[in-house]
């Protein structure tokens, strides 16, 4: 079921990536990098981004765990679709909207009582994009997730002892955040996320307070 | 233009959301172990299964220092009937234990408490279980099985089936109730009747319950031979290998409860394993959980009738007070032909319908010699009957009956020598008797000492020690000296014989 749901976002992306076989600035550039202008109002840009993650979880268990916010780091490649023109003078992918694809590696710490909970995730996000203005961005959207691994293994808490590692397997949450880009391709970003799935079927803990702060490029 | 593309995307994105929600149900996340440290505890009130049947405890202790131990079974299932696991505690005493019940959720769960008596033995460690849990993991089928077709009222069973709620907090509390009834079997008299078996008999036995709280009625039940219309079962039995005492009883437990088509049988030995009904296969009676019932059965020896009663404990002793029973009220002379041989005493026992209790038996006495033994069982208020010879072909030496006082009082064995002509009550009491409160009656012939308060298990009892008259003899010699017997007695008192008399009730 995983694989199926994963093969199907991938197949989505490539769909889109073969209808969009352009590659244009974001119309604010002057012309000072190169552009290619087809009949196409689409662009498309590839980048990487880096950044921090500041993670906090969620508790629906009967005793308390003590969560509180840890630091960790998330690093992966993107793919900007940008739709439209922003007038009709404009250059394509200088419109009101745009979907940014995401494949991230996330490493996620919480604190608690115990000791921090550390999470390793494949991360999957589809933002979608409003530009109020050319270089700046509202972005939302699913974030599909796949928690790849979690330490330690055991954690005991005063009124239970918890196997956290063996809590593996794919989750979703949704993110939104803000995004801006620069002439020379300088992505910076902020997004909070929010998980939506428990780490077990029987450990009710929602890892959905992630607010990351990003560096990118655009090439 | 902006607007008409905006409404697009916001559909799309509402459409997005929809799917992320519905998505976010279907994980692929299993249960991951997840141990409370803080266990919660059931409390189990182990005496109110008794208490509430009026059962004396005092009673109760004694059976438990000479050999048994309270045993729980505790079963948790979830509220699914999933079973979780099971514990058996085997206690030390009656004092209320906690149960631990760990690694649960929280949660709500179902626990099945049951609570019995084990068997124990406390030189070699061994325990024998008298119930038997079956299809444990099964919630529906969970059941115990009694490993016994009569159980002894000291293996009565107690049952609790309650939810417990993790949620709401850790400390529980079951309280067993009884799972059955008792039943006192009594009879009188059966002797005199020729019967060495009476028994309250059931048609379709349960062997066991269900302990699934959902099961009502019938269902409940675990039975060996439903409908089989050639089954009765005795649920509650005195056999002897030849003839019953002229009275006895015992208490045992049943699990049936409702309308029950029973009756009291009774069985000569050469019925084999039949039985006569009384009053009739076709009677039936209501059992009612937690109550105490009495099956009794009297032969009547003058009018060659058999009265029987089931009914409660109760109702029993109110009838029981305006029954008009059949008391003997003697106790036979046994042969008194000093030096005879075995063969003629086995003769005279056997013309008088005495059945033997133990055959000739060498005894050894406390200083060496050798005697020989032969007991028949009582017919009337006696208890038995027992012969002393000096060697195995014969030579009749002595001759004694064991009278339990709850039978006949002493002052009434003493007025049935004194109204009896043919003996004489030897008095003043001489010291050495008067030491062991003997009483004393000779004639020509025989002397009969009286020795009371005795005691064993089931009571006090009298021993009346007949042997050759030494009075008349010594008379003759111008000097009354009595030689007792009672230095033979004690020797008897010391052998294995004694050791008998004490287990044959």
């Amino acid at each position: 079921m995983r694989k199926k749901f994963l093969f199907a976002v991938l197949g989505l992306m490539t769909a889109v990536g073969l209808n969009a076989q352009v590659k244009v600035d974001r119309g604010n550039d002057n012309g000072q990098r190169s552009t290619q202008r087809k009949s196409s109002q689409l662009a498309i840009k590839y980048g990487v981004k880096a950044g921090v993650n500041l993670s906090s979880m969620s508790n629906g268990m009967d005793f308390d765990p003590g969560f509180g916010m840890g630091i960790g780091y998330r690093a992966g490649v993107m793919a900007n679709f940008h739709f439209g023109q922003r007038s009709i003078n404009s250059l394509p992918g200088t419109g009101l909207f745009g979907v940014q694809p995401e494949l991230m590696y996330s490493y996620q710490s919480v604190k608690s009582d115990e000791g921090d909970i550390k999470m390793s995730y494949i991360q999957l996000p589809i933002m979608l994009k409003v530009y109020p203005t050319s270089a700046l961005s509202i972005e939302v959207g699913p974030e599909f997730n796949y928690l790849i691994s979690t330490s330690p293994d055991t954690m005991v808490f005063d009124d239970a002892t918890i196997s956290v590692g063996n809590c593996k397997g794919f989750n979703i949450g949704a993110g939104a955040g803000l995004a801006y880009e620069l002439r020379m391709g300088l992505v910076v970003g902020a997004r909070y996320s929010l998980g939506f799935t428990d780490m077990a079927k029987n450990l009710k803990w929602k890892n959905n307070g992630n607010i990351q702060v990003t560096v990118g490029w655009l090439f | 233009m902006i607007v008409r593309n905006m409404r697009k995307y916001l559909l799309a994105l509402l459409g997005a959301f929809t799917l992320l929600v519905s998505f976010s149900s279907c994980t692929d996340q299993k249960e991951i172990d997840i141990i409370y440290n803080q266990e919660a505890t059931l409390e189990v009130n182990l005496l109110n299964m008794y208490e509430t049947c009026g059962i004396d405890f005092s009673k109760f202790q004694t059976q438990f220092v000479s050999g048994y131990r309270p045993t729980i079974l505790t079963l948790v299932y979830d509220t699914e009937g999933t079973y979780q696991y099971s514990i058996k505690s085997i206690l030390y005493n009656f004092n209320n234990p906690s149960i631990p019940l760990k690694d649960l959720d929280r949660k709500e769960y179902i626990v099945i408490v049951v609570q019995y008596l084990m068997e124990y033995d406390n030189e070699s460690q061994s325990v024998n279980d008298f119930w038997s849990l079956y299809n444990v993991k099964d919630f529906d089928k969970v059941s115990i099985l009694s490993k016994e077709y009569q159980i002894p009222w000291y293996c009565c069973l107690g049952i609790d089936v309650q939810k417990i709620d993790l949620k709401s907090g850790n400390n529980f509390k079951s309280t067993p109730k009884l799972a059955g009834s008792f039943v006192s079997l009594d009879y009188e008299n059966l002797y005199n009747g020729g019967y060495n078996r009476v028994a309250l008999y059931f048609k379709n036995k349960v062997t066991g319950l269900y302990l699934n709280p959902n099961r009502e009625g019938l269902a409940k039940y675990f039975y060996d031979n439903y409908n089989d219309s050639n089954t009765w079962t005795a649920v509650a039995e005195l056999e002897r290998p030849e003839l019953l005492y002229i009275k006895g009883d015992d208490n045992f437990f049943i699990l049936e409860s409702g309308r029950i088509n029973c009756c009291i049988g009774l069985s000569t030995k050469d019925d084999g394993t039949f039985f006569t009904a009384y009053p009739s296969t076709d009677s039936y009676f209501d059992f009612e959980l937690g109550k105490n019932y009495t099956a009794y059965c009297e032969y009547n020896g003058e009018t060659d009738k058999v009265t029987t009663y089931l009914g409660t404990s109760i109702d029993f002793e109110k009838w029981y007070e305006k029954f008009d029973k059949w008391i003997p009220n003697t106790f036979d002379d046994p042969f008194t032909k000093w030096g005879a041989s075995v063969e003629e005493v086995k003769k005279y026992m056997t013309n008088k319908k005495y059945t033997t209790w133990y055959d000739l038996t060498p005894i050894q006495s406390i200083d060496g010699d050798t005697y020989y033994y032969l007991g028949y069982y009582g017919r009337f208020v006696e208890d038995d009957i027992q012969y002393v010879f000096e060697n195995m072909t014969g030579n009749l030496l002595t001759a004694f009956e064991i009278i339990y006082n709850n039978d006949m009082s002493v002052n009434q064995i003493i007025d049935h020598f004194d109204k009896d002509p043919t003996y004489q009550r030897y008095e003043p009491f001489e010291e050495t008797f008067y030491e062991y409160g003997c009483y004393f009656f000779y004639d020509e012939f025989t002397q009969v000492e009286i020795y009371p308060d005795f005691e064993d298990d089931y009571g006090l009892y009298t021993q009346i020690v007949y042997s050759r008259s030494t009075v008349v003899e010594e008379e003759t010699r111008g000097r009354k000296q009595i030689k007792s017997n009672l230095s033979f007695v004690n020797k008897r008192a010391n052998s294995n014989i004694m050791t008998t008399i004490k287990d044959k009730r």
